[in-house]
């Protein structure tokens, strides 16, 4: 599956990176870069997780 | 004595569906439990993204269902719509609404908070669920006279809603509101911006008030009285937990956990195989209903269930965060914070220096406490989780 951000509702928390630090991180800027958007297997887990835990609902797997 | 995890751990039935039953449905799984999991919630929405309900998606209009979380991977039963009446922990099941059972070995409470009124009138507007945030939404039309009773985050979150959407807005607060929350300086400061905007404050309690679909009339502690369109109240919260009354899981009258989330019985013993977190929990006897508090909580009580003291105690440095009347507060650490801090930052953004239009809020700050630790804040300030977090850690300068 492939992992989208809505880059206009992020806000930039980082709460997804603490749940899935190695398949996106924010930068210097507090943006969020999906580094590996296309996921399976245990990177899908963790980006379900990251999914999940942002408060406002930017990301999504599609 | 050692807290073991019970060994039969085959059926867990979590109550509530918000982010932290959510979440602690996931980390069972991630923990490797194999067995029957069912998730209990009263709303008829799947699980959606709370926060956002005061804050952006009051304000454009949005589709409120873009906010719904994720479809579950974890597998587990789902009964929406059902609340749960009662728990007996001697036959170990939960009960239904509608009557059904479901037995358990392991049960997670989560049935978070609900808001607190005025009055019993379903024209007061309160904001916790979809619902709420939709009758707000189609309440919230310009020239509409708002009167806000409730000077904390939600209560000033929903006034900044209001005012976007064209109302004429009042709050209604005994002394600076947000003061209780997050101290007098950013307290001011926020108060000073929405007062630029428009916002009447009314430094008075709410004694009581009436409403219907057209009007409102609220009575104050100083004898005088606020007409208006509508009436909003965020006067705070209690936790969903008359459910549970006779079941032993209250403890003077509340859920009480242990660092791990294992409820204290009424008669003092930690029960390893009920847990509880998010907003209904008293932590360590102490409740903090915040969205980044629940995920942790559920994240710790999933763990306890399954492994006894084997599981990390909470460990987490509080998150917190605001949007009103433009300004965007994000808070890693204690609140509130006292006195005047360190500004360690207002510079413009690394990639826009070219920008010469200064915005006076953006900075970033902080308040050392005793402990050598501190309170980080950004004020309009970008900043990632991690970076604001060792702004938290780091040893207070000397003087």
């Amino acid at each position: 599956m492939r992992i989208e951000l809505d880059q206009a509702r992020c806000e930039g928390h980082g709460l997804c990176e603490e749940a899935a630090p190695n398949l996106m991180h924010l930068d210097d800027d507090a943006e969020l870069i999906i580094d590996v958007p296309e996921v399976e297997g245990d990177d899908l887990a963790k980006a379900q997780a990251a999914v999940r835990v942002c408060p406002v609902a930017a990301l999504r797997l599609a | 004595m050692a807290q073991h995890a019970p060994a039969d751990m085959n059926r867990i039935v979590v109550v509530g569906h918000g982010i932290a039953g959510v979440t602690a449905c996931h980390a069972l799984r991630d923990a490797g439990f194999t067995g029957h999991l069912t998730i209990v919630g009263d709303e008829s929405h799947a699980p959606y993204s709370r926060p956002a309900l005061s804050k952006a998606a009051l304000v454009d209009g949005q589709d409120l269902s873009a906010h719904l979380l994720p479809e579950a991977t974890h597998g587990g039963l789902e009964l929406q719509g059902v609340p749960a009446r009662g728990v007996d922990l001697f036959e170990r099941t939960v009960t239904l609404e509608d009557d059904t059972e479901v037995a358990f070995d392991g049960l997670v409470i989560a049935t978070g908070a609900d808001a607190r009124k005025l009055t019993d009138s379903a024209h007061e507007l309160t904001l916790r669920t979809m619902n709420d945030a939709e009758n707000a939404q189609s309440r919230f039309v310009p020239g509409q006279v708002v009167v806000v009773v409730g000077g904390g985050a939600l209560g000033m979150e929903l006034a900044s809603g209001a005012v976007e959407r064209g109302c004429h807005v009042s709050v209604v607060c005994s002394g600076t509101p947000m003061t209780r929350h997050l101290g007098e300086y950013l307290a001011s400061k926020i108060t000073d911006v929405a007062r630029g905007k428009g916002v009447r404050f009314i430094d008075a309690a709410a004694v009581s008030a009436t409403a219907d679909e057209q009007s409102t009339v609220v009575e104050l502690s100083d004898g005088s009285q606020i007409t208006g369109d509508v009436l909003v109240t965020a006067i705070g919260d209690h936790a969903h937990d008359r459910w549970l009354e006779g079941s032993g899981l209250l403890n003077g009258d509340r859920v009480v956990t242990d660092s791990r989330g294992r409820v204290l019985h009424e008669d003092g013993t930690v029960l390893p195989h009920v847990v509880a977190a998010g907003d209904i929990a008293h932590w360590e006897g102490e409740r903090q209903p915040l969205w980044t508090t629940a995920i942790e909580h559920a994240k710790v009580a999933a763990l306890s269930l399954l492994r006894g003291d084997l599981a990390e105690p909470l460990n987490f440095v509080p998150y917190f965060w605001t949007e009103q009347f433009g300004l965007t507060i994000r808070v890693m650490g204690q609140l509130p914070v006292h006195g005047t801090p360190e500004v360690i930052d207002t510079g413009a953004p690394k990639n826009a220096p070219e920008v010469q239009v200064v915005d006076p809020h953006r900075a970033l700050l902080r308040w050392a406490s005793d402990e050598g630790t501190g309170t980080a804040v950004a004020v309009n300030y970008k900043i990632p989780i991690p970076k604001l977090r060792r702004l938290t850690e780091r040893p207070a300068a000397a003087a």
